[in-house]
């Protein structure tokens, strides 16, 4: 998901505050990052059209609020970066300590586990540090 | 027609894209059957090699285009080559000739997969960008992302920063976490994100499987070599491969029923054993002699050279008749 350094810190924003309306956000940045109210409207609305954000209508004003939590929203994208890279492993354009995979059974990781403790048994302890 | 410097270029662009093709059928068999042989060489010569098999169909096709159209001129590398190698009409190319349609063919097909590596690259990266966003520098220069997922990864082309999640870094020790720093620090000043993509870009003309053997190989090694980076600093290498396998499981976790499987899973497990194993046992120290690469390169620029000026002349025979 693409997103503009404004729709970034007004999602940040909806992270610490409940409900807000476009007014209430436009006044939250108008002394920290200038700008329209305008701007501000176009914004909740890309970021409600990309489904980050939740509205209601209260009178004439929508009302908005954060539609995932911080922690769901970040976990969403790491699986979207992740995803992309691990679907077609041939891609894969990070560089991880860990290959993500859900193949890797509990028999496979207790083989492996084996492994090293027969290693360590016969290798004498080396200090870690 | 095009007659004179521009002439010249184009036929030029024809022999290496000619050339080019048939290394890479060359080169492709040599990997479906040779490509374990690799195993027996140390990692850094394995990098190399994967390198050198990668680009040798465009270097060569390079250098073979060079001694082609250069031959019999005062910039000849070969002075007297013409006897036995030379290119016809280099000074003037016509489109409509089968030289035009099959460079046409192959540049088209060429700029196509360009554009959508760095259309893959340019998506990536805006991505990264978010999650950048989002994440907090910690002391170590890590970035840390607040989420239940536990993974750790190194990500960005031209400055690269390394990524963990609040989950891992609740899971693991300072002595874990150590190694995992020493591993994602070696990613980064490797920039290995970036040459993973470049990897990728020049192996994409080769038959997919071909191609796919060689990215999951390139992988591993950086792998390896970002793991060799700890046993440097680290001399217990089987903390090291327990830390890789309890990141591994606790990744493993996080991402179970979220990932497709399908095309993954033997390398995850491949690439696991293989890194513990390799940390775990005596290391393989054999290197390439230069001297035979270099060898190989010149013989096979020659004889590529010289297949090209025979090519041509069999298909123009065979045209003209």
């Amino acid at each position: 998901m693409n997103l503009g350094e404004l729709e970034k810190l007004v999602l940040k924003y909806f992270w610490q505050t409940d409900v807000a309306d476009a007014k209430q956000v436009y006044a939250y940045f108008e002394t920290s990052r200038g700008g329209t109210l305008n701007t501000i409207q176009s914004t909740l609305d890309r970021l409600f059209k990309k489904g980050l954000l939740k509205r209601d209508k209260e009178g004439h004003a929508f009302q908005y609020r954060s539609a995932k939590p911080r922690k769901a929203f970040i976990g969403d994208l790491i699986k979207d970066v992740t995803q992309d890279f691990t679907v077609d492993d041939e891609d894969s354009i990070l560089a991880a300590f860990a290959s993500i995979s859900t193949e890797l059974n509990e028999q496979q990781f207790n083989k492996l586990e084996k492994l090293i403790k027969d290693y360590r048994a016969v290798t004498p302890a080396v200090k870690v540090g | 027609m095009i007659v004179g410097n521009l002439a010249i270029f184009f036929n030029m662009l024809s022999i290496l894209v000619l050339t080019a093709l048939s290394m890479i059928f060359v080169v492709s068999i040599i990997i479906k059957f040779r490509l374990n042989a690799l195993a027996q060489y140390s990692i850094l010569s394995r990098r190399r090699a994967l390198w050198i098999l990668a680009l040798s169909p465009w270097i060569i096709g390079l250098f073979a285009a060079i001694l082609a159209v250069t031959s019999g001129t005062q910039f000849s590398p070969l002075p007297n080559s013409y006897n036995f190698l030379h290119w016809h009409h280099a000074q003037e190319f016509n489109f409509k000739s089968w030289h035009g349609l099959s460079m046409i063919t192959a540049a088209t097909y060429i700029c196509l997969i360009v554009a959508s590596k760095l259309y893959r690259l340019v998506q990536n990266s805006q991505q990264i960008n978010s999650l950048r966003a989002f994440s907090e520098v910690d002391d170590s220069g890590f970035y840390q992302l607040e989420s239940d997922a536990a993974t750790a990864f190194t990500a960005g082309y031209v400055n690269p920063k390394c990524y963990i999640t609040s989950a891992l870094r609740l899971e693991l020790t300072t002595d874990e976490f150590q190694v995992l720093q020493l591993h994602e620090r070696e990613h980064a000043r490797r920039s290995d994100p970036f040459k993973k993509w470049f990897y990728q870009l020049s192996t994409a003309l080769f038959p997919r499987y071909i191609s796919q053997k060689l990215n999951l190989s390139m992988a591993l090694v950086m792998e390896q070599c970002a793991d060799q980076a700890i046993a440097n600093v680290i001399q217990d290498k089987s903390f090291i491969a327990m830390t890789l396998l309890k990141v591994n499981r606790l990744a493993s976790r996080s991402f179970k029923g979220v990932l497709n499987n399908e095309s993954f899973c033997y390398y995850a497990v491949n690439n696991i054993e293989q890194r513990i194993n390799y940390l775990l046992t005596e290391q393989q120290s054999k290197l390439f002699s230069l001297y035979s690469v270099l060898l190989a390169v010149v013989s096979v620029t020659l004889m590529c050279a010289l297949s090209a000026d025979f090519f041509h002349h069999f298909i123009e025979s065979t045209l003209s008749h």
